[in-house]
Parts: C-alpha cells; structure tokens; sequence
C-alpha cells in the first residue's frame, strides 16, 4: 500500500522571469511531483512566496493543465471556484501565490505556467457555463454520513498503526492535512463507509489505489478516524 | 441563473401586432413559480446560492437558505459537544447544548448577507466565489444571547474582543483557519449564538449545533459551527483577521489598489428585487414590483423603483423595520404598458446614505449595493 511517486509529464516549458522580485522560496519539507511524498512532516509550514513583479509565460499545455488542475487543485476544493473567476493573468498569478502560501503542492517554476494555462483556459471575454442546480435534500446528503447498518466496528489501534505506514505521508501525521492529501478530522467522508471503501480501494486523483485492503482493515481506520477531534 | 423569456412565433407576434389577432392573445405572462433548488457557485465547499424569487416572502424557506463555507462541514457529536468560553474570564465555562437553552433564549429575524454577495457583478472582475444577488437571507433566529454568557463566565472589564471559534477544519494545515473576532460593545448589544433557524435546529449546513447571528454585520461574522469563544483584549492575529474581509478607507477606481484597509463590519444600505424576474415576459396592465431592503446601519427610511434604467424614480410602498437587523419588504403597483424595461430598485436608510448606480469596486469583491437590475417585457 506503499504510495507510488507520481511521475510529472515533461511539459514544453520556456519560462522567462523579467524582474521577478520572488525569493526562492524552499518549504520546510521539499516537495516536488517528480519524487515520492515526503515522510511524515512535522505541521508544514513552507516559506511564504511572493507574487513575481512581471512574467513572461509559456503556459502549460492543454493536458497538462487539466491534469496540474485536477491532481492539484481538485483535492481541496471543486472546479467551481476556478472556472467561474475569469481574472486575467495578473490575478491566476496571485491566485497562484496564495494557493501555494496555503499548501498547494505547485512548484516553484510550475507555477508561472500554470497561471498562464488558467488564463488561457478561462478568459476574461468568455461567459462562464450556467452554474448547476441542486435541491437542499441533495446538499445535506453530500455532508451527510450515511446510515449505516451497524455502526463500525474497527480497532482504532490497528488503524492508527495502518494509517501511520500508509496514511500519513499525504494526510498529515493527526489527519491534519498537508497539501498532498486533504483533512480527514470529522470529515464527511469518514462516516460514509461505502464511499470512503471506494476510495481506498480505487483510488482518486493522485490517492493512488490500494485493491488489497481488506474490510476489516477499512473498518480499523474508519475507528481510528473517527476519534480524531 | 434562471432565465424565461417566452418564445413566440414571429408571424404570430406580428399579428398580434397589427390587432387581428389582438383578441384572441395567449397570456404571455409566464408563471413565475419559485424554483426550489439552490445555484451551485461551489460544490465543495459548498457555496450555494437562493434563488432571488425567494425575496417575496418575509423569511427565506430554509431549504433554500443561502449556504456559504470556507471548508468542509465538521461532524460532530452531539453528546460530546461542548461550547467552551475561555480566556479574559473568571470562570471559564463548557456548556452543553441542555446547559446553554436553559441559561435563557432570546428569538429575532435578522438579515444575513455574505459579504461577497454581488461580488460576480463587479467590473473588472475579481476572484472568490461568483455571488450574483442570493447570497442572501432572513431567518427567524432563537438562541443564547452572547451578553449573558459574557455575564455568566465574568467577562474582564477590561475585554475589548470576542473571537469565535469554529468547528470547520481547513483542507489542509497551512490554510488559516476562519475565524472572527468583534468588538465586546457589539458582542454585549444585539448577538446571539443560535441553535434555531425558522423554528427548527440548525441543519449541518447552517452550522450544526451553534452559530453566531450578528445583526447587521456581514455574513464572515455569524461563524457556523461554533466550538467556543474566546474573550481577549485583541483580535485574533490569523489571515481571516489581519488580511481577509478588508474593505477601503477611501473608495479607488475599478481595478486600482487600496492605500488603506478596514476590517468591513455593518453591511451598507441595498435593495433587491424579487420580482419580476430578470428576463420575465409580462402581460400589460396591473403589475407588481417587489423585493426586500435593508442595511446595518438603520432603517430603510424609502424604497424607489424606475422603469427606465434610473432615468426617473417612483416611490414604493415599504414596510416598516420590525426590528435592528431585519429587512423591510416593499411593493409597488404598476401599470404596465407594452415594452422593454430595465427595472432599477434604490435604497435610502434613515442615516441619509443612499444606494449608488456603481458599486464601489475594491480587491476583495465585497459589499456590492449598487442599484439592482431587472430587464423584462411586456406585452399586450
């Protein structure tokens, strides 16, 4: 269940910095897509970056970004947020030095790239897609845990010893969350067993998959989980 | 966004037109019926917006309550729950949901508006969830007033700040946690931590089981989710404080940069209609315009409307202010004649401050209240 380092597709990438005023900023634990997560870090705290005065970009290709958007940014939060803000490239830049402020796993010199293929994919003149529609019955469940047959009955000491070797290196050392993998305190998805199966089992995004997992062992980190405040 | 203009054939229309068939017209008002669905301006987290028909009625349904979130909802036992209040206090306290409803409730509507809401309308644009007109709504309110727990804990006199502790965890460990802290003056006068909206316990979506209600004060105030407060003679030193929910001291020209920022608290005098609908096909004759206003700085004092896309103002029948913090619904009767109208709505509070044809743009998107906008037609 050893999590395999994701190998970042080389991109077509020239990136010229005129008058880059950012520091190199080095995060406390170094993270890059090209080697595998890093072991369990003390609470991350990566150095603030700084938004470059001027940039020449050669945005990502059109895959690459789908695939940077999806395994970097669709961990956190939808896709919402970001199709609908249709912001130019001076404001992707700072979007991009802010997301990276909290966590987001963009190198340094992915970041530039990035924000030019944001740009490019949501421009300014074009009208976002109408937004969805949901009922408020629709809302509540996706937050809401699932009622279960019986109530789980794992060890949460087997589980804390499972989520330690498997776990923690993306999630956080408490399940505090570290960029990599998102928080899992009292999160929905810890008291919805089927869903929370599947993605073990499955994988998502860049959560590689784990077919080997047995019921029990899910049972035993859905009870270490769960008494995580 | 809901849409409806009605299609009709053209040779029908022209018809109609030169009156042959005058008579025989199908109404053309289309029913305006309340679509009763949120519009998803995030899935996760979840940021849904109310459907602007819901502003006829004096209390927003719940089911279609405006839900905002910085984060993912929080679990939590209800058995295990406690609100803790620690800090510059004598007896720090965790009270329990039985403990806390016996302390005493206190029950009022009170408006509460995100602080972006409008944020998508600004020009240039600027990032953060996309709010159109519904991130907006009143509720019937009920819970503990804040001032008697401050009372009950022995709050310092010399406390100058409560900080609200939530329960929502951030995605990640270097995202700031949200939290506010207000001015103890504002904690003592009007705010309540409530567990009842519109008659029945906050669902996991409004806050589950305690939220802060700030009458007034825009939504970053009325933290959901509440673990805690914390009385201190400081505001809290995180993000949310020292950087986010920042508005200009002085008002700077679209797409240019703030010498000075303020932490924005009282939300400024706006209007909304609710009907008709944006793009609505109208029968001529008897019609009503309608909606809401309101402001945290007062009552509404007048309530215009204008036809022509501001050129003249009509006033409109308002309601009187049922209490601080709640919103006056107004009306106004129209004749209307066969055409294209922009539908304009101004508000005016008892301060003298006065809704602007152009929002006052700043980074952040928040605090839009220029005129509200509604383009129809009517037809014979």
């Amino acid at each position: 269940m050893v999590p395999e380092p994701r190998r970042w597709l080389t991109p077509v990438v020239a990136v010229a910095l005129a008058g880059c005023a950012s520091q190199q900023a080095a995060p406390a634990t170094p993270v890059s897509e090209k080697s595998a997560p890093p072991a369990v870090a003390a609470k991350a705290e990566p150095a603030k970056v700084e938004t470059p005065k001027e940039v020449t970009v050669q945005p990502l290709g059109d895959a690459d970004g789908a695939i940077a958007e999806s395994e970097l940014c669709l961990s956190c939060h939808s896709v919402e947020l970001i199709r609908t803000s249709r912001i130019a490239l001076t404001g992707w830049t700072g979007e991009m030095t802010k997301m990276r402020n909290w966590g987001a796993l963009v190198d340094e010199d992915k970041a530039a790239p990035m924000a030019g293929w944001f740009a490019q994919r949501y421009p300014v003149a074009e009208k976002e897609p109408p937004a969805a529609l949901i009922s408020a019955s629709a809302a509540i469940a996706a937050v809401t845990p699932e009622r279960e047959k019986q109530p789980v009955r794992g060890e949460p000491k087997a589980g804390a010893a499972l989520y330690a070797k498997n776990c923690a290196s993306c999630h956080g050392r408490d399940a505090e969350g570290l960029g990599g993998g998102p928080v899992l305190i009292e999160a929905p998805a810890i008291y919805r067993e089927q869903y929370f199966a599947n993605v073990v089992l499955k994988g998502q995004g860049r959560m590689p998959a784990s077919p080997g997992t047995t019921d029990a062992e899910i049972s035993d980190l859905l009870a270490f989980l769960r008494q995580l405040h | 966004m809901l849409c409806g203009a009605t299609v009709i054939h053209a040779s029908r229309r022209d018809l109609i037109r030169i009156g042959i068939l005058g008579s025989l017209a199908a109404p053309v008002a289309r029913a305006e019926k309340l679509a009763y669905e949120f519009i998803v301006r995030s899935a996760r987290p979840q940021d849904l917006e109310t459907p602007v028909a819901a502003f006829t009625e004096e209390l927003t349904p719940t089911d279609l309550f405006f839900v905002r979130s910085h984060f993912g909802p929080p679990i939590i036992e209800a058995a295990s729950w406690r609100l803790r209040i620690e800090g510059m206090v004598e007896r720090p306290l965790a009270l329990s949901m039985s403990e806390l409803r016996k302390i005493g409730a206190a029950s009022r509507p009170a408006v509460l508006q995100c602080a972006g809401n409008g944020r998508a309308l600004f020009r240039p644009r600027v990032a953060g969830a996309q709010w159109e007109r519904g991130a907006v709504g009143q509720a019937l309110w009920q819970g503990v007033r804040l001032a008697d727990l401050l009372d009950r804990s022995h709050a310092a006199s010399s406390a100058r700040f409560v900080t609200f502790i939530p329960g929502d965890h951030p995605m990640a460990a270097t995202v700031p946690k949200f939290l506010r802290s207000i001015p103890i003056e504002k904690a003592r006068q009007d705010v309540l931590l409530a567990w009842n909206m519109n008659g029945a316990p906050l669902s996991i979506l409004h806050g589950a089981p305690l939220r802060a209600v700030v009458p007034g004060w825009a939504g970053d105030h009325w933290v959901k989710w509440l673990r805690g407060i914390r009385v201190s003679d400081a505001e809290d030193s995180g993000f949310y404080m020292q950087t986010g929910y920042k508005f200009p001291t002085e008002p700077i020209p679209p797409g240019g940069k703030p010498a000075k920022m303020q932490t924005l608290t009282a939300i400024p005098v706006k209007s909304l209609i609710a009907r008709p609908l944006e793009g609505a096909v109208l029968a001529a004759g008897p019609q009503v315009i309608q909606g809401v206003a309101f402001g945290g700085n007062g009552p509404i004092k007048r309530l215009e409307v204008s036809h022509d896309d501001g050129a003249s103002w009509q006033e409109a029948r308002l309601d009187a202010m049922r209490v601080s913090g709640a919103w006056q619904r107004w009306k106004y009767s129209w004749r209307a004649a066969p055409g294209m109208y922009v539908l304009r709505a101004r508000a005016t509070d008892s301060a003298g401050a006065i809704q602007p044809s152009e929002p006052q743009w700043n980074p952040g998107g928040y605090l839009y209240n220029a005129w509200d906008s509604v383009r129809c037609e009517v037809r014979a």
